[in-house]
């Protein structure tokens, strides 16, 4: 793939990012039975954010990392799988990049030395633990199924129906990911304002909310790719509408409660993965 | 050993509504001890009443909260009529009646959204919003206003309630609180969440002289319209009910309880009220001196008003308001718990902290009226019933 293919893709993720967060919130809108934000709320949002300045006196730090988490959330849109196009790079760079958003949206609430933002941190930190080691192992169980080691080679279509389990639990533990109801611990507004972002905002929120919409299109875009294969389109529709109404219908779990999950379904991922890959059943 | 830090919840704060400072020390992120600092909503409202006139205190009195502003007016008015000694018609208590169940239904609608709202079931809190807004459009109709109504009169009623007016109402209060709670039940995150958290044993209940629904959900089994019959509630059956776990979670269903019967209420009050009895038209009276006091149920429990009259005017009013009963309890319920409950807690206890922001001057009962600055400087180290310490 030439490096301005890869661009165009980018800009075109990035711009999908913002217009599936806008398609989520007009869903769950309607399921409030409320009219709801414009479709490009979201980008009326940025660029007013971008003109802003910051009002609160934040660390030289709290204004790095938003930047730095952009940048990583702008690779992993450049390193997307794409079925239709070459993929150059192994899941483990991707998964390390997630990792690494995660961890530097953390240290931006850190940085941002609030006590509502160092209470996000925690919980964040907390739930990190069960939901990245389930969605790399369930991922590790869709490449077990399809007999790869990369994610270049994964040509499974409607692993879904293959994969009933696995895909409950990458849909399932992937509203952590998200930070989506049941598992929006983290941004509890009622508990702790907007939770890591709580004391941003201008600029450095602008990039920490885009660093927000890109990961959650990526995340949507592996699941739909590894699920649904050449399908992924319309996987990814199905898995927004899925979500967005368990989200309109769920109240939010604590973090106790939400970690004791999403632990559970790590185990029942990695007995899958035991049974799959050493029983070869499933 | 978990590090300690201060986390203050407040005077802003997403989770509360109105202005309330809670310094929560914490110890990792279990609460360790509650510093409760309130006069942020103290409006002086028994200073501003006297040397007013009656009525004028009465519009005044029934500002006191937006939510239960009958529940204000009526113990107001009926502490007047004790001292005039006046019986009001039938047809002018069964629209008390009427006005308070349904003032009683929205406070706990209102209450059941914000909860859900707390714990992040946005749809639901749409809903029950929605749900508001049809006893809000009752209220508009039969009185003029969705908030303050302005119904009552010392010894009569300032609207008439014909029959198809109350036809009409009756037809817009199509609530299926049933379904709510179904809904409610089925959330494995609301049960639990709310299941077992801030729990006050029937005993801490009556030691701390708890009202309302709070007390009821503890096991105590008091409600001023069984005990008092006033206006209406001696005509109507409904039942009261008690639940012993006394967590948020039975605070929760003691309110959709309160729902349901408050719709039967309503639905016999419609059925028997008549027609035919107009109300009385308003007359002069004329008070030398008189002390009256009268109690009703409100929706957050016992509310009590206490009025000192003199030449037609008000001379004192004392106003002992549920949450104010119950206000203490906020910082022994936050003491120990989780501080992600601590929104939770504060939500299940349905404070009111426009309601509650009186002075209470407990130590050599001269009659004063002080702003907090002054009473904490005068009072400095006193143990106060407000639960500040100095």
């Amino acid at each position: 793939m030439y490096w301005y293919e890869r661009l165009v893709v980018a800009v075109l993720v990035v711009a999908g990012s913002f217009v599936l967060e806008g398609f989520r919130r007009k869903m769950i809108a309607r399921m409030q039975t409320r009219r709801g934000p414009p479709l490009l709320q979201p980008v009326y949002d940025m660029l007013k954010l971008l003109e802003k300045k910051s009002n609160v006196e934040v660390s030289a730090l709290a204004r790095v990392l938003p930047v730095l988490a952009l940048i990583c959330a702008l690779a992993i849109a450049l390193l997307l799988p794409y079925s239709f196009l070459r993929f150059d790079y192994d899941f483990v760079l991707l998964g390390y990049l997630f990792a690494l958003l995660c961890s530097l949206q953390i240290g931006c609430a850190l940085a941002s030395r609030s006590p509502l933002a160092f209470q996000a941190a925690a919980r964040e930190m907390a739930l990190m633990l069960g939901y990245l080691g389930c969605f790399f192992l369930v991922i590790l169980l869709f490449l077990a199924k399809g007999n790869v080691v990369s994610m270049k080679d994964y040509a499974l279509d409607l692993a879904v129906i293959q994969m009933p389990i696995a895909s409950f639990i990458l849909l399932w533990s992937g509203r952590a990911l998200l930070r989506i109801a049941p598992y929006d611990a983290v941004n509890a507004d009622v508990e702790i304002s907007s939770g890591l972002f709580s004391e941003f905002s201008g600029k450095e929120f602008a990039f920490l909310e885009a660093a927000e919409f890109i990961k959650n299109f990526a995340f949507y875009w592996i699941a739909s790719f590894l699920m649904f294969g050449k399908y992924m389109l319309f996987g990814l529709a199905l898995l927004l509408v899925i979500n967005a109404v368990v989200q309109a219908t769920s109240a939010r779990y604590s973090t106790k409660h939400a970690l004791r999950n999403l632990l559970l379904f790590s185990l029942i991922a990695f007995v899958d993965f035991v049974v799959l890959k050493f029983l070869g059943i499933g | 050993m978990a590090s300690k830090t201060i986390w203050p919840v407040g005077p802003q704060h997403p989770a509360i509504d109105e202005p309330i400072f809670l310094k929560l020390e914490l110890e990792g992120s279990t609460v360790k001890d509650v510093e409760l600092n309130l006069g942020y909503v103290h409006r002086g409202i028994e200073k501003l009443v006297e040397g007013k006139l009656i009525e004028t205190a009465l519009y005044t009195v029934e500002r006191v909260c937006g939510i239960c502003s009958h529940s204000h007016a009526n113990p107001f008015t009926e502490a007047v009529e004790s001292v005039l000694e006046i019986d009001v018609p039938a047809k002018v208590k069964y629209q008390r009646t009427i006005i308070g169940e349904l003032e009683r239904m929205h406070s706990h609608l209102l209450w059941s959204a914000v909860m859900m709202r707390e714990l992040g079931f946005e749809t639901e809190f749409m809903f029950f919003m929605h749900e508001r807004e049809k006893v809000l459009d009752v209220f508009e109709e039969l009185t003029g206003n969705r908030l303050f109504h302005a119904l009552n009169f010392i010894g009569t009623s300032r609207v008439n309630f014909m029959r198809d007016d109350l036809i009409r109402a009756e037809k817009k209060l199509d609530i299926d609180v049933e379904h709510y709670e179904r809904v409610v039940k089925n959330q494995r995150g609301v049960v639990e969440r709310l299941k077992g958290v801030g729990k006050i044993s029937k005993e801490t209940a009556l030691e701390y002289g708890l009202v309302g629904p709070v007390a009821r959900a503890s096991g105590v089994e008091f409600d001023v319209r069984k005990a008092d019959k006033y206006d209406a509630y001696g005509n109507v059956e409904f039942k009261l009910v008690a639940r012993e776990e006394g967590d948020a979670y039975a605070r929760m269903l003691v309110r959709f309880h309160e729902l349901k019967e408050s719709k039967r209420i309503l639905e016999q009050v419609f059925a028997s009220i008549s027609y035919d009895e107009g109300i009385p038209k308003r007359s002069d009276y004329q008070i030398v001196e008189g002390v009256g006091m009268a109690r009703i149920e409100a929706p957050r429990g016992e509310n009590f008003h206490f009025v000192a009259i003199e030449q037609n005017k008000v001379k004192r009013v004392k106003i002992r308001t549920p949450t104010l009963a119950n206000i203490l309890m906020y910082s022994e319920l936050l003491k120990g718990a989780d501080v992600t409950d601590v929104p939770v807690i504060i939500a299940s206890l349905d404070p009111c902290f426009g309601c509650l922001e009186r002075v209470l001057v407990v130590e050599d009962g001269r009659e004063e009226n002080l702003s907090g600055r002054e009473f904490k400087e005068k009072f400095k180290g006193a143990e106060i019933c407000t639960g500040m310490k100095d």
